[in-house]
Parts: C-alpha cells; sequence; structure tokens
C-alpha cells in the first residue's frame, strides 16, 4: 500500500482500520485522493474482512487464499447461486495483487471497481442476515 | 490497421495462447490472451467510431463505452467488467506468476467465455 497522500489524510482517524465498513472507509478516502492503488487495496481488505466475519458466524476457515475461495463457494452453494461470490472474489484478490504489480492503469480499476463494492455489499447483507437468523 | 486486420490478428493469439496453454506454458498463453482480448477491443472502438485518425482510445473508454449501448443491462456490465478484470489479471501474470495453477485455470477459462463474448459483440455490430 502506498503512503497516505498530501491531498487527504487517510490515517486521521480511522486507522489502523478493524471492520469491513472502516476498510471501506478508508478505501473511499485514498480514491477521493486519486490514490488508485491504495484504494483498491483496501477494497480488497474490506472484501476479505467481511468474508472472514462470516466464516466466524459460520464456522468455516477463512486463513489463507484458499480457504476464502472455498468459502465463497460455501456461500455460492447456500444462497443457490452460479459461483457468483467465487468470482467476486478473484476480482477482489486481481485488486490485491494489482495493488503490488501494478499492471492494470487507474481507469481500469475505475471502471472494474463497482464490481468489488457490490461484493463488499453482498456480504455484509449475509452477515446482518446471519446475525438475525442464524 | 482497420478492424479485420485487428482481429485476424485476436485469432492468432487465441490459436498461440490455445498451443501455449495445451503445452503447459501458461505464463505466455496468458499474455496471449490478453493480446486476443486487446486487438478485439480495438476492432470494436474502430466498429463504433471510438477511433482517432490516428490512435486507438484507452480501453477503458472503450469498455465504458460498451456500458452504454442498447444492450447495456446489469448483467452484460457484469461480463465486461469480470472479463477485463480477467485479462488484466493475466497480463498482470504474464510479468510476476503471480497466480497458482488453479488460478490460471479459473481465469484463463474466463478470458475464452470474455473472447467469445467480445467477438460476438463485435460481429453483432454491437447490438442485440
Amino acid at each position: 500500500m502506498t503512503t497516505a497522500n498530501a491531498k487527504i489524510d487517510a490515517r486521521s482517524d480511522i486507522w489502523p482500520p478493524q471492520t469491513p465498513e472502516e476498510y471501506l472507509a478508508v478505501a473511499n478516502r485514498y480514491f477521493m485522493a486519486e490514490d488508485y492503488y491504495a484504494g483498491s487495496d483496501l477494497l480488497y481488505y474490506s472484501a476479505v474482512c467481511a468474508l472472514a466475519q462470516l466464516g466466524e458466524i459460520y464456522g468455516q476457515p477463512c486463513g489463507t487464499r484458499d480457504d476464502l475461495k472455498a468459502f465463497a463457494v460455501w456461500l455460492d452453494e447456500k444462497h443457490g447461486l452460479d459461483r457468483r461470490n467465487a468470482k467476486d472474489l478473484m476480482v477482489a484478490f486481481s485488486f490485491h495483487d494489482n495493488a503490488k504489480y501494478r499492471y492494470m492503469p487507474p481507469d481500469e480499476i475505475d471502471f472494474i471497481q463497482p464490481l468489488v463494492r457490490e461484493f463488499i455489499a453482498t456480504l455484509l447483507s449475509y452477515r446482518q442476515k446471519a446475525a438475525r437468523y442464524g | 490497421m482497420d478492424e479485420q486486420e485487428h482481429l485476424a490478428i485476436a485469432r492468432r493469439l487465441e490459436e498461440l495462447a490455445d498451443r501455449l496453454y495445451q503445452g503447459g506454458d501458461d505464463v505466455l498463453a496468458a499474455e496471449a490472451l490478453w493480446g486476443a482480448v486487446n486487438r478485439i477491443i480495438n476492432a470494436i472502438a474502430i466498429q463504433q467510431g471510438l477511433a482517432g485518425s490516428e490512435r486507438l482510445p484507452r480501453r477503458g473508454v472503450v469498455l465504458h463505452h460498451l456500458t452504454t449501448l442498447d444492450i447495456a443491462d446489469q448483467q452484460t456490465n457484469r461480463v465486461i467488467r469480470i472479463g477485463m478484470d480477467v485479462a488484466g489479471e493475466l497480463h498482470g501474470h504474464f510479468y510476476n506468476s503471480h497466480l497458482s495453477p488453479d488460478e490460471v485455470a479459473e481465469q484463463v477459462a474466463d478470458a475464452w467465455v470474455f473472447i467469445a463474448y467480445l467477438t460476438g459483440l463485435y460481429h453483432r455490430g454491437g447490438s442485440q
């Protein structure tokens, strides 16, 4: 992740982020500051944090990349989806990979990022339902 | 270079990608698939009148345009976004070899789906 830039100090009041919502809030600050690589990495962390919280609720391991992929498939099966969450998780992984290797330019990150945001929203809605109904 | 020439190169890259992947060279196959996707996008850019006289627009401009066509709906936009992410990840794999064999297999399969989608879109002239 790049350091906070001069336009917006993303670390001012939410650091270190500890929940999916906090990661998302910090990601938004980086995007507003046009730091697309740090912003996209924080979107990834928001998604992974949301997935790990769900994993805890359902007793599913989420400690490794393979664990997360298996859990996304488990969620797809639970919700009768055709690998939707599994594919969205791969997009989130690519945001993490791209933050490190930078093969995707900012305008393409911007174009693709709605997928990761929708994925995070989906996971948060699952968490809400799980907390309410189990 | 006109759109047919871009498509011809795309076809050659697809054949190359298939040969390389079947031969176990996932790194070079990944880049060939990335190249094929880009060539088809170039052809679509020319077909859609997005290309200037001297240079092609950025991929992001073409992809954004595709999401504004008549066929564009939530599902179409999702296919285009996922496809571009998959192609980009394979391009990154060419430089960094960062994907596991299982992930390469998954991304390669999805790249073929995206290539088929883009090719179909081109042949329909960007309409249904």
